[in-house]
């Protein structure tokens, strides 16, 4: 048996410490990871008043990152959540768009693109529905770079925000109903670290968030852009890219902004999580306007001009705030133009 | 304090506070003392089983009838210290089969409502159990807090007019006339009563010493392990004859594994050996006891007063000794028991005691809650803790983090802390639980010291004793936790395992 | 797709103060350096405050290195001449350790105020204040005050209102605070400082702010002097052909990255880190090559607890050796991941620090 997770805590705090959430919302209301994921499962009567707090977990891992014992903490988390059910309105809704269309939300996109090739894009429900020019651009700028690049005519939801809420008999049912589409690919790329991540799981080709695919496949040397006005870009580093998919994403995407002549990147303060993840922003939408704007005000501090994001979930919610042009960075890469 | 009363008892554990609450609810004029804090003998250290009597049922009849009787009793006058968990015996792979039918028979007997079930259904209730056992029996066994218990005693007592003080340790009684004079605090005070009770269960040969009586006490030390949290959701019985390492009790935001049985004397410590075969033991019939972490172990005394016959084999039901026999009319010792029968022990002393004063009123403690719990539920996680400890709750309490592993907030703290009875960091953490999570108080000793007002040397005194339950569980997890602790406390100049000075 | 891969001459893995210390020595002599890290170091959850062993020279030699570059970064560390040499922040000296006798009283003026903020937990002002008398007669005044205006990095404006609360509401001349700011620098403490008028102190508490900073620090410099950091990736295997090793593997969130280098350096800390495994009642390597051993120590009265932590990686000639006896000779292990080097039984910080500083020769001889 693998000792569980209760037993491996040292009680450094640490974890309390990192965890964004913890820092906006005061104690006993949100009540911390080490609180949700080490030491209520060790009560029994206490655990029916602890419900809120699972449900603010935006999921960022921030947590778990610092634990010296490497503890699972964000998947305690969510098993905390799975338990006390499903009650969001957010949920819900979600359930019923995967029953009516595979998708988390009800497709909009049509995408110009070819329907077959070797690398499959997968735009992801939030690509799709929300942020439709990044999709659109990365498949642009992939062909134009050679790629055999195409969007299949049918895909389904990865499953991730689904097992974000606990909702497991979806997830399993639409890896079921992808896995004849993407399993003919040579290679999977995405522009959603969730989507990477999730498809990665159950998946034998490579999926590869886009920023790998233009680092480690198309390789810098093949990236070389025009130079562009300048502008100052505040990097942010979107929590399931940098923790599920890894940390060398962030890294590339400092390297491939840092060759574009004009492009300053600007360092915020802190690191941060934007408050976009793990459905809070439809159970506390007010929660992740309050983390969003943490993040813009810190990007406006360093003198940004513009918050770059390689998730379209962070866009989203960092979108919100309204202060400061927020942009997907496959976006933003796809408007430069690259020299031939 | 009085220096006149009726009835003075010695002992502050389940039964000398049990009797408290029953001759004060007689309207009896009593004053109880207790040398250390309030449970701090046997009584905080047993396994916090409140029997059905099915242990006892097969070995131990009448035992067996008592804790049928006074388990239903404690579950409506005492909810608010018990978990009324349920349990199961269990027939481990390599037991004697034909034990379970005698063992059915003889709960019937004793008029303990058991049954049988499906051992697949046991599984699903207990994951954790061996799936080879064989047979099942479910038992209305549940759970108890024996600190909140003789608390919550103490309380009553109180409530009904008795005086009930801790740290007055007895140090002397001598008899005037139809009267004892008794000595406390090394002499500082004393007390004149018509009727003495010796309830100090493994102290009761010292104690009756006193007067020169004889009281001939063995002692039969049980040491017991406690886990970090709930490894199972009932109290899970080894379906055989009582021996070592039988029972696992889920109790708050842990699991007490136990017990050995072997001759001991007062003050002793578990030993590294004692923890690996109660494990062993366990395993039989609950494997992940092997990988589970250990967080403390500690040790009770059984005082027993037939001492040829040494360990299980000796009735548990109690004594009450009337020293009249002894020439020394109006004192008397109550021994042996169990802590889910105090209520009837204190209830037959009490008998006694009434019949010695030449009064009348009846036992009335059967009927009333010891205090009165709360039930309303809160929303906020460590009100909800409180509630569950103290049997009720504050609201607008300062709700700041004291104690993470137990949830204890400081507002908790500093209300315990404030009581005239709360002198030592030890005294506030039996009233709160702080520091007895996993983490063994290395954090909330702190905020002990400050609700307090004490500093590094009362720190220090405190993480000394709390070491001696730990050193013998000190592999795996905890081990790193200690190595851990040793690097916070050096920040305050502190070695948390040296002996207490 | 093969993993991506990173090559260095040295290849650290733990950045808390040993690998962050050689690899800034490192690198500054030119070498490729990279530090892989997963999770938070002991040395960030400590309390920041170094001790030094008074006659060594190489006290000088890292403080070339790092104090000049500490002060550029308003950290308010400097070397304090003791009978051991303390390194140390502006008023460490008060700290919640309380009665550390490590450290001398060093503030000049005893009009002291010890100001806790409710829900704050790093600083309990009376405990603070009741420690102070005790162990070196300073009457000190305990305060709290409300959680709000609290400055932290990202409201930095309540400086200005909390400075006039130090100013016109506390008539000590010496106000200790709790750990002010997450911002790695001491900035806050000063703009406070000069906006009060007062001297201002921060307690140096474990687990909090102090620690981290430190850790900032370090990682600060390394990265000046050309230092690779890749943070949250764990070693998680070495490739060992005979007595060399020549490849080591990470993994980086779901995927995994290949180092290549010529030494390797492992400074994953003790059993608090990660570095040291527990395994019953002994101490493993979680890696499961190496050999680790416990050596006589004194210090923590428990012979279990003290065996445990005098237990690291043994070496020869500072090289590791694996379970069967083999001396890896280009494998270098340093810091608290050594035997005997545990904070309680060791000097901590200091010692780590000056340790991973002299193992530098080691270092260019395995290259
Ligand atoms: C290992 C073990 C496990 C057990 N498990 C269970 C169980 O699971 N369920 C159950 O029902 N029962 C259990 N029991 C039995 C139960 O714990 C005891 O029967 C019960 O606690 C006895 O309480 P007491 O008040 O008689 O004695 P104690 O709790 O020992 O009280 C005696 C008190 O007298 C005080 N005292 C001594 N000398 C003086 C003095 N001179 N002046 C003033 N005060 C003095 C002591 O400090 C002490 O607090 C267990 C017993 C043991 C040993
Ligand atoms: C609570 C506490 C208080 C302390 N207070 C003081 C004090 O006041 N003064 C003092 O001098 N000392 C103090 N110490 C001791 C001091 O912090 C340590 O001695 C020192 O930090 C050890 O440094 P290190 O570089 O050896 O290890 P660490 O700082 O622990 O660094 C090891 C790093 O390696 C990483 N790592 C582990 N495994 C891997 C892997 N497989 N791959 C990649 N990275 C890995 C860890 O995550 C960590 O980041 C304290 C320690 C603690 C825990
Ligand atoms: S995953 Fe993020 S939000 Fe959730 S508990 Fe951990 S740190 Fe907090
Ligand atoms: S970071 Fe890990 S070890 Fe530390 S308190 Fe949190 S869960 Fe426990």
């Amino acid at each position: 048996m693998m000792s569980r997770i209760e037993d491996g805590c040292i009680k450094c705090g640490t974890c309390q410490n990192a965890c964004p959430v913890f820092r906006i919302e005061n104690y006993p209301y949100f009540q911390g990871p080490r609180r949700i994921a080490v030491e209520a499962p060790r009560f029994s009567r206490e655990l029916t008043s602890l419900s809120d707090s699972p449900h603010m977990c935006t999921s960022c891992a921030l947590c778990e990152s610092v634990c010296p014992s490497r503890l699972p903490i964000t998947e305690a988390v969510l098993k905390m959540r799975t338990h006390y059910g499903i009650e969001s309105e957010g949920g819900r809704r979600m359930i019923s768009n995967i029953n009516q269309y595979g998708r988390t939300i009800a497709p909009t996109s049509k995408f110009t693109s070819p329907v077959s090739g070797s690398t499959l894009f997968f735009p992801g429900c939030i690509g799709d529905a929300r942020v439709p020019s990044a999709v659109q651009g990365a498949v642009d700028m992939l062909i134009a770079l050679g790629d055999q690049v195409y969007i299949p005519n049918e895909w389904y939801c990865c499953g991730s925000p689904l097992e974000k809420i606990g909702a497991k008999s979806e997830v399993d049912r639409l890896q079921e109903m992808n896995s004849a589409i993407l399993g003919t690919a040579e290679r999977i790329v995405t522009a959603c670290p969730g989507c990477t991540f999730q498809l990665q799981k159950n998946s034998n080709v490579d999926v590869l968030h886009v920023l790998e695919h233009l680092f480690e496949v198309i390789t810098p040397s093949r990236l070389r852009w025009r130079s562009t006005n300048p502008i100052n870009v505040a990097l942010h580093s979107p929590c399931h890219l940098v923790r599920s998919v890894g940390p060398h994403t962030m890294d590339y995407a400092r390297e491939i902004l840092g060759s574009i002549a004009g492009v300053r990147v600007i360092d915020m303060d802190d690191e941060g999580c934007c408050g976009g993840g793990g459905g809070v922003t439809s159970t506390f939408p007010e929660m992740a306007l309050k983390m969003a704007r943490l993040r813009v005000e810190s990007a406006i501090r360093a003198g940004a001009h513009m918050i770059l994001a390689p998730c379209p979930f962070c866009v989203v919610n960092l979108r919100r705030v309204g202060d400061l042009e927020v942009k997907d960075l496959t976006a933003f890469l796809t408007e430069l133009s690259l020299c031939r | 304090m009085p220096s006149k009363v009726e009835v003075l008892v010695i002992g502050g554990g389940a039964t000398g506070t049990g009797i408290a609450r029953d001759l004060a609810m007689r309207g009896v004029d009593i004053v109880l003392v207790e040398a250390g804090d309030f449970a701090t003998g046997t009584t905080g250290a047993n396994h916090g089983m409140l029997h059905s009597g099915a242990r006892y049922a097969l070995t131990d009849p009448i035992s067996a009838k008592e804790c049928a009787a006074e388990s239903k009793i404690l579950k409506h006058i005492a909810h608010f210290c018990i978990e009324d968990t349920g349990g199961l015996f269990v027939l481990a792979k390599d037991d004697n089969e034909g034990y379970a039918d005698e063992f059915l028979n003889a709960c019937r007997l004793a008029n303990i409502d058991t049954h049988e079930i499906d051992v697949d259904k046991a599984l699903t209730l207990e994951p954790g159990l061996d799936s080879n056992i064989r047979a099942v029996v479910e038992v209305p066994d549940a759970s108890i807090d024996p600190f909140f218990l003789t608390l919550g005693n103490v309380e009553a007592a109180r409530f009904y007019g008795a005086t009930v003080l801790n740290h007055s340790p007895v140090c002397g009684i001598r008899s005037s006339g139809s009267r004892f004079e008794v000595t406390i605090n090394s002499g500082k005070k004393s007390i004149l009563a018509d009727v003495v009770v010796n309830a100090t269960g493994a102290w009761a040969g010292r104690t009756a010493a006193m007067l020169g009586i004889d009281v001939p006490i063995c002692m039969d030390k049980g040491t017991m392990v406690v886990f970090n949290g709930r490894l199972v959701n009932r109290l899970i019985n080894r379906m055989r004859p009582p021996s070592d390492g039988d029972i696992l009790v889920p109790h708050r935001t842990s699991t007490i594994l136990g017990t050995t049985s072997s001759p001991g004397s007062l003050g002793e410590v578990a030993s590294y050996s004692e923890v690996e075969s109660l494990i062993n033991e366990a395993a039989a019939i609950f494997p992940n006891i092997r990988t589970a972490r250990a967080i403390r172990s500690y040790t009770g005394i059984r005082p027993l007063l037939n001492c040829k016959e040494m360990g299980r084999s000796i009735t548990r039901s109690f004594q009450v000794i009337d020293h009249a026999y002894d020439g020394v009319d109006g004192m008397l010792s109550i021994i042996g028991g169990k802590l889910t029968t105090f209520r009837l022990m204190a209830e037959k002393a009490s008998d006694v005691i009434m019949k010695k004063l030449g009064r009348t009123a009846r036992c009335s403690t059967a009927n009333e809650e010891i205090i009165l719990s709360d039930d309303e539920a809160s929303d906020i996680f460590d009100v909800e803790a409180m509630r569950y400890r103290q049997g009720r709750k504050i609201n607008n309490l300062s709700l700041d983090m004291a104690c993470g592993c137990e949830a204890v907030s400081s507002g908790e703290l500093f209300i315990q802390a404030s009581s005239p009875d709360v002198v030592n960091i030890d005294d506030l953490m039996r009233r709160t639980r702080a520091g007895m999570g996993y983490c063994q108080a290395g954090l909330c000793v702190l905020n002990m010291a400050s609700a307090m007002g004490v500093g590094v040397s009362e720190l220090r005194h405190y993480m000394s004793e709390r070491w001696k339950g730990i050193e013998p569980v000190l592999y795996g997890e905890q081990l790193r936790q200690e190595a851990f602790k040793a690097h916070l406390m050096r920040v305050y100049g502190i070695d948390h395992t040296e002996p207490p000075q | 797709m093969s993993p991506p891969v990173v090559d260095v001459d040295i290849f650290i893995a733990g950045g808390g103060a040993a690998g962050l210390t050689l690899a800034s020595r490192m690198a500054s002599n030119g070498y490729r350096v990279a530090v892989a890290s997963s999770s938070i170091a002991a040395t960030a959850i400590s309390t920041g405050r170094v001790l030094f062993n008074h006659d060594d020279p190489a006290v000088a030699e890292w403080a070339s290195l790092f104090l000049t570059r500490f002060r550029s970064r308003e950290s308010n560390y400097d070397l304090l001449e003791r009978p051991t040499v303390a390194m140390t922040n502006i008023g460490t000296p008060l700290k919640q350790s309380l009665t550390n006798s490590s450290f001398d009283w060093t503030l000049e003026d005893r009009d002291v105020a010890v100001v806790g903020v409710i829900g704050n937990n790093d600083l309990d002002s009376d405990l603070a204040c009741l420690e102070l008398r005790r162990s070196l007669g300073i009457c000190a005044r305990p305060l709290w005050i409300s959680p709000f205006p609290y400055p932290t990095a990202a409201n930095n404006h309540f400086v200005g209102e909390l400075a006039d609360i130090l100013k016109d509401n506390i008539s000590e001349n010496t106000i200790v605070l709790p750990p002010i700011s997450s911002d790695p620098t001491y900035a806050l403490l000063t703009k406070l400082q000069n906006l009060s008028g007062k001297r201002v102190v921060e307690a140096a508490t474990p687990l909090s702010l102090p620690g981290l900073r430190f850790q900032l620090l370090l990682e600060d410099v390394a990265e000046e002097v050309g230092v690779r950091l890749l943070k949250d990736r764990r070693l998680i295997s070495i490739k060992i052909h005979g007595k060399e090793a020549n490849e080591a593997v990470l993994s980086s969130g779901m995927r995994t990255i290949i180092v290549k280098f010529s030494a390797l350096v492992l400074a994953t800390g003790n059993l608090a880190s990660g570095g040291l495994a527990v395994n019953g009642r002994g101490v493993i390597d979680p890696l499961n090559i190496f050999r680790v051993s416990s050596t006589q120590a004194s210090g923590i009265h428990s012979s279990t607890l003290r065996n445990a932590l005098s237990s690291g990686l043994d070496t020869c000639k500072g090289r590791a050796i694996t379970k069967q006896g083999v001396v890896i000779r280009n494998v270098i292990p340093i810091g608290s991941l050594l035997k005997g080097v545990s904070y309680p039984l060791g000097y901590g910080l200091g010692e780590v620090m000056l340790e991973a500083w002299k193992s530098a020769p080691i270092v260019e001889d395995a290259l």
